[in-house]
């Protein structure tokens, strides 16, 4: 795992509380007046501000010194603010005429999946998303994760260019969950998504040439996966979806160049670069109706009054370390943790279920096999669970 | 004539267009301010991102917080606990004045003046 500075992230102290900077004047230049307070305590100016922010996206890219000049770099386009400014600041950085100018070739793609939205609002979504990645001169494709998940065909078959129609059609949700039982949870089919759209990625970055993808998770989508991956036993993806950098596959680097802003910064972005964008609505959601909504309202609750949690959360993901095996689980692609002489979680989880759930001898001398992973399996122990949701595995 | 007044919601003559608009008329009123809806938040208040208010002034100071109070009274369709919290914003809202952070301003204590633009952005992902 590729790790990028521990500098970048803004001490806060566990514990500090709400104390904003009285100061008139900006932190930075000390000159002009103040617009916004980041971090609850360093207030800035509008210039400074932005100055900011593009140092914080290059040193982010800088720092891990992957992509070499003319590298084919594959963005998720999301409808979300994060996106559009993460294409704008790379609009900006490839214009400059400085050394500083960044130097790879954006290529965009679009994963269509707002069942939420009535057909006309889905398209609607598109033909915005097309006039944003046309304003900023960049290549959209665009493919349907419904035609992907009810596909076993080529790749090359579902990726549409912008310039043609992508089928949408009201039976799109039913065509992604096909094979998966109808009484699901809300969480399983959530994560079901997020590893369908993960490989559905890399495939697509594989097909355009691409070394790498930019996805736009900001500190607090990081937190919130974190603390979703512990809460549904995924503890395997954590060091490999809480950093920059996920290199897992071995052709194509996930990177989120965003992981170490936060909201406050993306909005005030937007809105001071005069980005024009609107969102299409957000799926109304009961904050109970899955771990990730939950988790979500968690987070976001809990850094309101503890401006440290989110750093704190993202620390903990940073120093853990990555399983090793030469196994991979079949559907989220993570390696599987390797049989060891010494006793893992998945086997502790196993025995405390067998000693709860049915009378043990403790004087068997098949006892530990009882509870000791199983040889060969396919699955990763979460998606063993995720897995028997699904009709045919 | 139409007037507008913020704990006691007081509207008198004023037309079902202009309501339906987003519109207050007030003869006598000094403080006219845009309200701003946005990244979600608009789904809160009819779909209608600017709301263009205004309130007597005389004699009578506002503040964000009174502002809060109006907002829920008169123009949150729905659910207001999604916008506010314990007498302020529900955390994962912003809040702008002219375009600068509330923060500097003393949040819900910031006395609003005529022609103020005050905007609310929501960052939440789930509504
Ligand atoms: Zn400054
Ligand atoms: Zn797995």
């Amino acid at each position: 795992m590729c790790s990028v500075g521990d500098d970048l992230f803004d001490d806060n102290g566990l514990m500090s509380t709400i104390e904003v900077s009285r100061s008139k004047t900006c932190n930075k230049c000390k000159t002009a007046e103040t617009h916004l307070v980041l971090r609850n305590k360093d207030a800035y100016c509008k210039s400074c501000f932005l100055e900011n922010v593009t140092h914080k996206f290059k040193s982010t890219l800088g720092k891990s010194r992957l992509i070499r000049p003319g590298n084919r770099v594959l963005f998720l386009y999301e409808d979300n603010e994060a996106s559009t400014a993460l294409l704008h600041m790379v609009r900006d950085g490839l214009n400059l005429n400085t050394p500083k100018k960044l130097n790879f070739c954006p290529v965009i793609v679009f994963i269509e999946d707002l069942y939420h939205l009535t057909i006309e609002e889905r398209h609607n979504v598109i033909e915005q998303a097309n006039k944003v990645i046309g304003e900023f001169h960049f290549d959209l494709f665009l493919v349907s994760l419904a035609q992907y998940a009810g596909n076993t065909g080529s790749i090359d078959k579902l990726i549409c260019q912008a310039s043609e129609v992508l089928p949408i059609s009201e039976n799109d949700e039913h065509e992604l969950f096909r094979n998966v039982q109808p009484n699901t949870s809300v969480t399983n089919k959530k994560e079901l998504i997020s590893i369908l759209k993960r490989n559905l990625l890399i495939e697509v970055a594989k097909h355009l040439d691409c070394k790498f993808i930019f996805t736009n998770e900001i500190s607090q989508d990081i937190a919130i996966n974190l603390l979703t991956n512990v809460s549904l036993a995924c503890g395997n993806r954590i060091p490999i979806e809480a950093g920059f950098c996920d290199d897992i596959d071995s052709q194509v680097k996930i990177l989120r160049p965003l992981y170490l802003f936060d909201s406050k910064e993306i909005e005030f972005y937007t809105k001071y670069n005069n980005i024009n964008y609107t969102h299409s609505r957000n799926e109304e959601t009961n904050p109970y109706s899955s771990i990730q909504t939950l988790l979500e309202k968690f987070v976001v609750d809990l850094q309101a009054n503890f401006p440290a949690t989110i750093n704190t959360i993202l620390k903990i993901g940073d120093k853990l370390d990555i399983v090793k095996g030469d196994i991979s689980c079949q559907l989220c692609k993570i390696p599987i943790c390797e049989q060891s002489s010494q006793l893992t979680s998945e086997e502790s989880t196993r025995f405390s279920s067998l000693v709860s759930t049915s009378k043990i001898d403790l004087a068997d001398p098949d006892l530990s096999n009882k509870f000791a992973p199983i040889n060969g399996k396919a699955y990763c122990f979460s998606c063993d669970e995720l897995s028997k949701c699904l009709l045919k595995r | 004539m139409c007037y507008v007044s913020l704990r006691n919601v007081n509207i008198k003559n004023i037309s079902n267009f202009a309501f339906q608009t987003g519109y207050f008329l007030i003869s006598m009123a000094d403080l006219k301010i845009a309200l701003e809806f946005g990244g979600g938040a608009e789904v809160l208040v009819g779909n209608q991102k600017v709301h263009e208010v205004a309130f007597p002034s005389k004699n009578k100071v506002w503040t964000i917080g009174d502002l809060l109070y109006w907002i829920k009274d008169n123009i949150l369709k729905e659910r207001p606990e999604l916008f506010l919290q314990d007498g302020s914003v529900r955390p994962g809202i912003l809040v702008l004045v002219n375009d600068a952070d509330w923060e500097l301003m003393d949040t819900v204590n910031y006395e609003l003046k005529s022609n103020d633009r005050i905007v609310f952005i929501s960052t939440l992902h789930g509504g």
